[in-house]
């Protein structure tokens, strides 16, 4: 195992100092008011030789040093920076992880060689993030703590896979107790007790530390030295099914990107292939060459595995979000597709499969609500599939059809009465004139208008699901309704009168 | 009705006669074909129900010169045909029309699906088309899609691109319309994709007056809900609604491609006429007027003249 740690020790000034490259002030530090005293919580490099220091208050910086400009402290735009200097990881490997407050951690087993040997690996991610602006030291270690504390203690950068157990002790024993992360009491007792750096750990007998500072301690102990194996958390789960390219110039046309996608398609689809799926939910990546991550999303409404299907699908919803504006900047130097989602496949039988009539198939119709819904969103692209339900608004369910198609029916709709060709999402109130309380409607208005009916079909009774403990619901009486200028209604009354309630409610459910 | 709405009323009984005569001569001395045994059997059904309002219409045989918008219905041919309503509450009915042109293109065709377009505004009016009642119209639900889209661009996008598919029957689209957003070039793109895929494109522009909008389509016309109910002299007595009630309209055709609509001269298309479809046989024809009620002999006096002319 071999992981690769980011150390960020400027990220909350390099945050806002980014900006102004150039036209960086003389010295510059953030502050925060910690119990009514305004401290400083970073510092610059530049004010740090001036003999600033975080902690200190903010009138003694200014005393010492009057060209200091200040900031208040924003800890979770740092935080949301790490998570996107996390998703920026990710060009290096798929298990990227941030460690908050002030780093990364990536898993790089096995990816290294893909950036020329892990020292070239470190130079690369060093040199990328000066370029961005940060101060970064970055270390590769057999163990995720190691390399952490490598990354931030110490001058070695690199060590080795098959270095032995003494040696990573060795190594270990120069950090400062603080590389351990531990909360609370802990520490400040090891100070107590003089242990000073991790060898004055390593040379205690464990059971006392263990019963004197507590199990964690210990635990945290051998994931430094490697004795346990300590896995991170990667931002993302790793996608089983990925295809990059990676571009020395940045890519800025959408035509290419688009090329692009559709070469990392045919690269994604063998491997679909070898573990006989398909992909039901696609990601690409763009990584912009300043540091930037866009992802575009595309779902299928059954599994696919066709190259030029899959790239169809990606470049529609690519040119779905260039419509809202693509910020290509300098350009795009990495793009990956994942496929994110898989569903087993088999691969379709053709040998003994008779041609459809009329040349269409299913296939053609999920392809087209695949490409609408890419660029419309997936929610707009709805199947009706119809519900053993009582209730006019519940027999009909509007599915969005990524989730498959109805089950053709084979009954016939004859026993059930009429219904509307259109419904409204909810009944509208109107206001009714009947002969009788629980008769039809003589006249109504909707709309403000006032519609006198010549001809009705009805009632027909839907009463409320008794067996449901929803709150109270009334029996309803639909009529089909005709007007003096031939329009259909479909109207209902809700409640029966003198049994559910005195002044029953009037509503339009549908139209025809 | 007008002079030349009844004289083209007469004309079709006797294309209508003249159609059965030449059916019967055949039928005697051919055996009867599997899908005439079947119109047979339903039309024997119908009328042992009572249900038939007309039995010289359930006794036709399909296609045989009521079903005038038929040439657009070719197999394989594909087209784009406008549906407006003459009234903005007639929106609905325009929309039936619509789903009753969706549904002759899918028989046309045997098969193929058929893809409704909903502009957010226009679900919001009327409502979004109800599966139980297009399943009792006797549409496959699981050869449906509904796209709801957000903006009349969308909706044309959307359109165009069912249109090119070979998965598609008919394709059905409501939609909110400005004239500068649909013009000559955009139809006829619709008309292309329509040509392509050799499906039918049904546009039901909402909020827009026929007579605003210039553009390549085959077919334009208007539809009116059928006001042929008579109001009742008195509340009580109101009658009962017609079982076809959501498949009767009244139609004008305001513009067609020539050769669309048979030999000139036949009938005035301008003309406004009652047109009901029939989801059973999936076919035009004409509403003939319903039936009046019997009148009782002691009444009271009560009633409108108009009526006991009637």
């Amino acid at each position: 195992m071999r992981f690769l740690s980011v150390f960020l020790p400027r990220l909350a000034t390099d945050r806002l100092l980014r900006r102004r490259r150039g036209a960086a002030p003389e010295a510059f530090a953030l502050y925060a008011r910690v119990k009514g005293a305004e401290r400083l919580t970073a510092v610059d490099a530049r004010a740090q030789k001036r003999g600033l220091a975080p902690g200190m208050a903010v009138a003694d910086a200014r005393a010492r040093c009057p060209a200091l400009a200040l900031a208040e402290a924003d800890p979770k735009a740092d935080a949301a920076l790490v998570a996107g200097l996390a998703d920026w990881g990710r060009r290096f490997t798929p298990l990227a992880a941030p460690d908050p407050p002030d780093g990364l951690l990536l898993d790089v087993t096995g990816a290294a060689h893909l950036f020329g040997g892990e020292a070239a690996l470190l130079d690369d991610v060093e040199s990328r993030l000066r370029a961005l602006g940060f101060a970064a030291r970055a270390a590769i270690a057999p163990g995720p703590a190691l390399a952490r504390a490598l990354a931030r203690f110490s001058n070695t950068r690199l060590v080795a896979a098959q270095a032995r157990q003494e040696e990573l002790d060795r190594l270990a024993a120069s950090f400062p107790i603080d590389a351990l992360v531990l909360e609370g009491e802990a520490l400040a007792g090891m100070r107590r007790a003089g242990l000073r750096s991790i060898g004055d750990l390593l040379e205690r007998p464990r059971a006392p530390l263990a019963a004197r500072f507590g199990a964690q301690a210990l635990t945290r102990l051998d994931a430094l030295t490697c004795r346990i194996r300590d896995p991170i958390t990667p931002r993302f789960e790793a996608p089983a099914f990925i295809a990059e390219r990676r571009f020395p110039d940045g890519l800025t046309r959408q035509e290419d990107l688009a090329a692009t996608l559709t070469r990392l398609a045919s690269d994604l689809c063998p491997m679909l292939e070898r573990a006989g799926v398909g992909a039901r939910r696609l990601e690409a990546v763009f990584y912009r060459v300043d540091g930037a991550v866009k992802r575009i999303t595309a779902g299928t409404s059954r599994p696919l595995r066709d190259p030029a299907r899959l790239a169809a699908l990606l470049a529609e919803r690519l040119s779905a979000v260039a419509e809202e504006g693509l910020d290509t900047g300098y350009g795009f130097d990495v793009l990956q597709l994942s496929a994110t989602e898989v569903e087993s496949a088999v691969p379709p039988q053709t040998a003994f499969v008779a041609p459809p009539r009329g040349g269409e198939t299913d296939e053609d119709l999920g392809d087209l609500l695949d490409r609408l819904g890419a660029r419309l969103g997936l929610r707009r692209v709805l199947r009706l599939h119809p519900e053993a339900a009582h209730l006019p608004e519940f027999a009909i369910a509007a599915v969005p059809a990524a989730f498959g198609a109805p089950r053709p029916h084979t009954e016939k709709c004859a026993e059930s009465a009429m219904r509307p060709l259109r419904l409204f999402e909810r009944p509208e109130p109107i206001e009714a004139i009947a002969l009788f309380p629980d008769g039809p409607p003589l006249k109504f208005r909707w709309r403000r208008v006032l519609r006198e009916i010549v001809a009705f079909e009805g009632p027909e009774r839907i009463a409320a699901p008794w067996w449901d403990d929803a709150p109270q619901q009334f029996t309803r009486d639909y009529f089909h309704a005709q007007d003096k200028n031939g329009q259909l209604f479909w109207l209902f009354r809700e409640g029966l009168y003198g049994r559910e309630t005195d002044n029953p409610r009037w509503f339009v459910h549908g139209l025809s | 009705m007008s002079q030349s709405g009844v004289s083209e009323r007469i004309l079709f009984l006797r294309r209508r006669i003249a159609a059965i005569e030449a059916r019967d001569a055949t039928a005697a001395r051919a055996p009867l074909t599997q899908d005439r045994a079947r119109h047979c059997e339903r039309s024997e059904a119908i009328q042992d129900s009572d249900v038939a309002l007309d039995c010289f219409v359930a006794d036709a045989p399909r296609n045989d010169g009521d079903d005038f918008l038929s040439p657009l219905f070719a197999t394989g041919r594909g087209g784009l045909s406008e549906i407006f309503s003459a009234r903005p509450p007639d929106a609905p009915a325009a929309a039936a029309f619509a789903l009753a042109m969706a549904l002759r293109a899918q028989a046309a065709r045997a098969g193929g699906a058929l893809v409704f377009i909903i502009e957010d505004m226009s679900a919001r009016e009327f409502g979004l088309p109800y599966g139980r009642g297009l399943m009792a119209a006797g549409v496959d639900l699981s050869r449906v899609a509904l796209i709801k889209v957000r903006r009349p661009r969308e909706a044309l996008w959307a359109m165009e691109e069912a249109l090119k598919s070979p998965a598609c029957a008919a394709v059905v689209t409501e939609v909110f319309l400005d004239a500068r957003l649909y013009d000559l070039a955009a139809s006829r793109r619709l008309l292309l994709a329509a040509r392509r895929g050799g499906a039918l494109g049904v546009l039901a522009p909402q909020g827009t007056p026929a007579g605003r909008v210039s553009s390549a389509a085959e077919l334009r016309v208007e539809i009116a809900a059928n006001r042929s109910a008579q109001p009742a002299p008195l509340a009580s007595a109101r009658p009962p609604l017609s079982p076809l009630a959501p498949f009767l309209w009244r139609l004008r055709v305001l513009k067609a491609r020539a050769g669309l609509l048979g030999a000139p001269g036949e009938i005035d298309p301008a003309q406004w006429r009652d047109i009901a479809f029939d989801p059973e046989r999936v076919a035009f024809r004409h509403a003939f007027p319903e039936r009046l009620p019997a009148e009782a002999r002691d009444r009271p006096p009560v009633a409108a003249p108009s009526r006991r002319r009637a």
